[in-house]
């Protein structure tokens, strides 16, 4: 159940993308993302007078599926969190719904081949060298996502302790509406290279396709613990004992009924060993049960998810990275200050701020700093 | 078993900081080879004039003679483009460093010279319709490319120009005693240089040195002081007024046995309270020598052309002598209000506070107040009315151990010495040790993530020193090299994580409060003993102290190294 930990919900898809090229009408079509990128990299350097001719874009040639996903996703923004990006001022469309903390897309284009098998050179093994061993292959080339969310239907409500499988469903499909009705032409430009999306229409045939291609995730990365809280663990002492104690009876029967035995043949007597032979079998049947519920015992726990960390939803987590910056010049600016002073001008700042109110002022997502023009909203 | 150095393998430049052996002055020059042939010859005629690591005489009578100290030094360093000019084999030239091969100007992201990972000429600005824009430019107009302040020398240094620097040159002199004018043999020397070139061909001195670009060379000096009754002695201070080169690392095999154990406290590694401060190992400054790591690192093939020999970052650092002193004078009011207390001692207290040491080298770790450092000074006998008692007092305290042998197991907070102070950024000491706690005292702490991030700083101070004349504009700062084993491992990382960012510190994005770039970030926190009952204070607005005006990385061979260039038989097979 590692989809849902720590009041997050981690969404990983692997749709697989489509093979061979992309038929010229598809490319051609108005308001095709070739189309609209022919469109801007033209305007741009229609814009700027050195170089408009001649700019080695060929665009009648041949394109993959695979290379066209690829061009897409190079010319998908990453959010303004450096400053070549805030310089460049394109945000990402991640940054559009107030949920998504990370996410990221992967090609992946096939296995990577690790050589034959090896073998030891003196021993041997590993079969004939001369003989080539058969290569791994992935059936198709599939497209990674992976997105870590607040696991939330409404932006802004707290961070839930647990959540059934359905309510992670709900929870799972409600980012995605949310990212189809904020970021359609970005999900279509991406999507619409890989198989199962070409009948996306609406939101609704978008989670389809989308909840079609989930995989689970089995390594969930959360970073918002600044103490960690009681955790699940377990009583290990208690499950070795309750394991190792009836093994430890069942060797020793084992050890009295084989010996026994073997002493009968050899001293030529005759002893009543039944008792021993049951025993053994009595233990190794606990035995067997203990581990397995042990066993059990480990899964469920290691299922339970870790608790959500205080505030460690994003309209908390913006509201956090916004008033600690105010708070810092707040501080500078009132260095040496008198009580009284101080006093009202932190009345002042309360009221400016608002470090109750969650939902502002506060910081955009998709920025780095608050400093930025436009990165706080009022 | 110890082994001893090749020492006369070693370029001296490794081994020795000039500017503390009596070397005062220096010219720095920057050259292009034409012609490989030509370059060949200018190696083997320049490679039997190179300063070796050999110990001197130091017999005053011998300076300049066999076996004696010499008048005027002579070393030589190649950036990676010089060592293709020479014709060196790519499989030889394919296993150089990234960084080096990339040079200084392609790593100024890195190193906090630029903002922005490419050049501004670089950024496009493409309008990919449907995504949103914020539509900056005109809020933010491109900002000039961060190079545009650099010497011509640097800022025409490109690859395969006509002008790109292809080989360092470094004199360093002896001054006439008690004078700051250096002996006769530096410009005998560098008309040596100069016919040198006429005579080989093919091998040109780059005059482009200086801001405007009319320069020979880089000229350096320390800063003198004119003392009643002796004249002029040369000073560690540089231009803000404070003392420089004080805390260099040592490693095994540099200095004498009896010398090394005096000098390797607080410089060395810290290993334990029974063994306390031992010397780093070669391979952290020398190629071909195991390091830290107790690795061998990779070098390019053959060992013998890379053994012994070094690299260096060379950077021309200018220093806005203006904007610290109205920086810091309108601060100290602040401070002074704050802290309640004058505003002379504000003020080089606040100085101390981003530096790390007060301004005549006394650690804040050992002497965090005002009153404790001027009773150190008193007892010290640096305030003696005498000034040639004063004299030898400073000299005598800056030669001993007691200026270097501290850590900061004791200063976690950073009460006495800031965290976030210039001095505790370049070299962390045992503050890293992962078993610190972030609230108390560790005694044990010992230095190794330090050790493998540890630079030789030589270089000189460079413009007018006379106190209080100068201007942002005019040119002063320090000609300032790195010596280490791995730019990447050791320069860059302490440039980047260090100086840069303070995540380490526990600091955010605060930059060093002295050298960081304070383009966007430009807070240094001072913080205060709870039981003062004062609170933390925090400098804001710092401006630009130290500017990048140019420089490069250099590869410094060994003495077999030059010869085999001379030679044109490097086999890499």
């Amino acid at each position: 159940m590692p989809n849902f930990d720590a009041g997050s919900y981690f969404l990983t898809i692997l749709a697989p993308i489509k093979e061979g090229d992309v038929p010229a009408e598809i490319r051609n079509r108005s308001g095709s993302w070739d189309a609209r990128f022919r469109d801007a990299v033209e305007k741009t350097q229609a814009e700027t007078a050195e170089g408009a001719t001649d700019n080695g874009f060929v665009w009648d040639d041949e394109v993959s599926w695979k290379q066209r996903l690829r061009m897409v996703l190079a010319t998908l923004p990453t959010a303004l969190q450096s400053p070549a990006t805030e310089r460049i001022g394109v945000q990402s469309p991640f940054a559009r719904n107030r949920r998504n903390h990370l996410c990221r897309f992967v090609v992946i284009d096939d296995v990577v081949y690790n050589g034959r098998v090896t073998a030891k050179p003196i021993i041997g093994g590993g079969g004939d060298p001369l003989v080539p061993q058969p290569v791994d292959h992935l059936p198709c080339s599939y497209l990674l996502f992976a997105a870590d969310i607040d696991a939330v239907t409404e932006e802004g409500a707290s961070l839930p302790a647990e959540l059934t499988e359905r309510q992670q469903g709900t929870v799972r499909d409600a980012y995605l509406t949310a990212l189809w009705d904020s970021a359609e032409a970005e999900m279509r430009a991406v999507f619409e290279n890989c198989t199962g999306f070409d009948e996306v229409d609406d939101a609704a045939s978008f989670v389809r396709a989308i909840r079609r291609c989930q995989i689970e995730t089995t390594m969930p990365f959360h970073d918002y613990y600044t103490r960690l809280p009681a955790l699940p663990s377990l009583p290990f002492d208690f499950l070795k004992l309750l394991v190792l104690g009836p093994l430890a009876v069942f060797a020793l029967a084992l050890i009295i009924w084989l010996g026994g035995s073997a002493l009968e043949v050899i001293l030529n007597r005759d002893w009543n060993l039944e008792g021993a032979f049951w025993t053994m079998l009595a233990a190794l049947g606990v035995t067997a049960a203990t581990a397995a519920f042990s066993y059990n015992l480990a899964l469920k726990q290691g299922n339970k998810p870790f608790p959500p960390p205080p505030d460690g939803d994003l309209t908390s987590v913006l509201k956090a990275l916004y008033l600690q910056q105010h708070f810092s010049d707040f501080v500078v600016a009132q260095q040496g200050a008198g009580d009284k002073d101080l006093h009202k001008a932190f009345g002042t700042f309360l009221k400016e701020h608002k470090p109750e109110d969650r939902t502002g002022p506060t910081q955009k997502p998709g920025y780095v700093s608050a400093r930025f023009p436009g990165a706080v909203n009022p | 078993m110890t082994r001893q150095l090749d020492l006369a393998d070693i370029q001296g430049n490794i081994v020795r900081a000039y500017g503390r052996h009596n070397y005062p002055k220096a010219r720095y020059f920057f050259l292009h080879i034409d012609d490989a042939l030509a370059g060949r010859n200018f190696v083997e005629a320049v490679r039997h004039k190179v300063t070796t690591a050999t110990r001197w005489n130091r017999d005053p009578e011998a300076i300049g003679k066999p076996g004696g100290a010499p008048a005027v030094t002579l070393n030589i360093g190649f950036t990676f483009f010089g060592l293709a000019a020479l014709r060196l084999p790519t499989r030889t030239l394919q296993r150089m460093p990234e960084e080096f091969i990339d040079g200084m100007k392609s790593r100024a992201f890195i190193l906090g010279d630029s903002l922005l990972e490419l050049p501004e000429d670089d950024l496009t600005y493409g309008d990919y319709g449907t995504y949103d824009r914020v539509g900056l430019e005109k809020m933010r107009p491109p900002a000039p490319s961060f190079d545009d302040k650099w010497d011509p020398v640097w800022k025409n240094n490109n690859r395969g120009s006509d002008d790109a620097v292809h080989i360092w040159m470094s004199m360093n002199a002896r001054v006439v005693p008690f004078t700051d004018t250096a002996v006769g043999a530096l410009e005998s020397q560098t008309q040596w240089l100069r016919d040198l070139c006429a005579k080989v061909g093919g091998v040109r001195i780059l005059a482009t040195n200086g801001a405007n670009g009319d320069q020979e060379y880089q000229a350096a000096s320390a800063v003198f002081d004119t003392v009643e009754g002796i004249g002029m002695v040369p000073t560690p201070r540089e231009h803000f007024g404070f003392a420089d080169g004080i805390g260099d690392p040592v490693f095994a095999g540099q200095l004498p046995a009896k010398e090394e154990a005096d000098r390797v406290r607080g410089r060395g590694k810290w290993m334990n309270r029974k063994a306390g401060w031992e010397p780093l190992a070669p391979g952290e400054f020398l190629l071909g020598h195991p390091d830290e790591a107790q690795e061998l690192p990779p070098t390019a093939a053959p060992h013998e052309f890379m053994r012994n020999g070094s690299f260096m970052a060379y950077r021309k650092l200018h220093q806005n002598v203006g904007s610290y002193r109205d920086y810091f004078a309108a601060e100290a009011q602040k401070f002074a209000t704050v802290m309640d207390t004058p505003v002379d001692e504000a003020k080089v207290t606040l100085e101390a506070k981003v530096v790390g040491r007060w301004p005549d080298g006394v650690p804040l770790a050992t002497h965090p107040t005002y009153a404790q450092w001027q009773d150190y000074r008193t007892h010290l006998g640096l305030n003696a009315e005498d000034p040639k008692a004063a004299l030898a007092a400073m000299a005598h305290y800056r030669a001993s151990a007691a200026i270097n042998d501290f850590k900061y197991g004791n200063d976690i907070t950073g009460i006495r010495c800031p965290s976030g102070s210039h001095l505790r950024r370049v070299n962390t000491r045992d503050y890293l040790d992962p078993l610190n706690d972030l609230n108390g005292a560790n005694p044990d702490a010992t230095t190794q993530l330090n050790k493998r991030r540890r630079i030789l700083r030589r270089g000189l101070p460079y413009g007018d020193p006379t106190p209080n004349t100068g201007s942002d504009e005019t040119e002063q700062g320090i000609a300032f090299m790195a010596i280490c084993a791995s730019l990447f491992r050791q320069f860059e990382f302490v440039q980047q994580q260090w100086i840069q960012y303070a995540l380490d510190f526990n600091q955010g994005n605060n930059t060093c409060p002295l050298v960081g770039n304070h383009e966007v970030h430009k807070r240094h926190i001072i913080p205060a003993d709870p039981k003062s009952g004062k609170p933390p204070y925090i400098c804001d607005g710092l401006p630009q102290f130290v500017e990048t005006r140019g420089g490069d990385y250099f590869f410094l061979p060994s003495m077999t190294a030059l010869r085999m260039v001379a030679m044109g038989s490097i086999d890499p097979t």
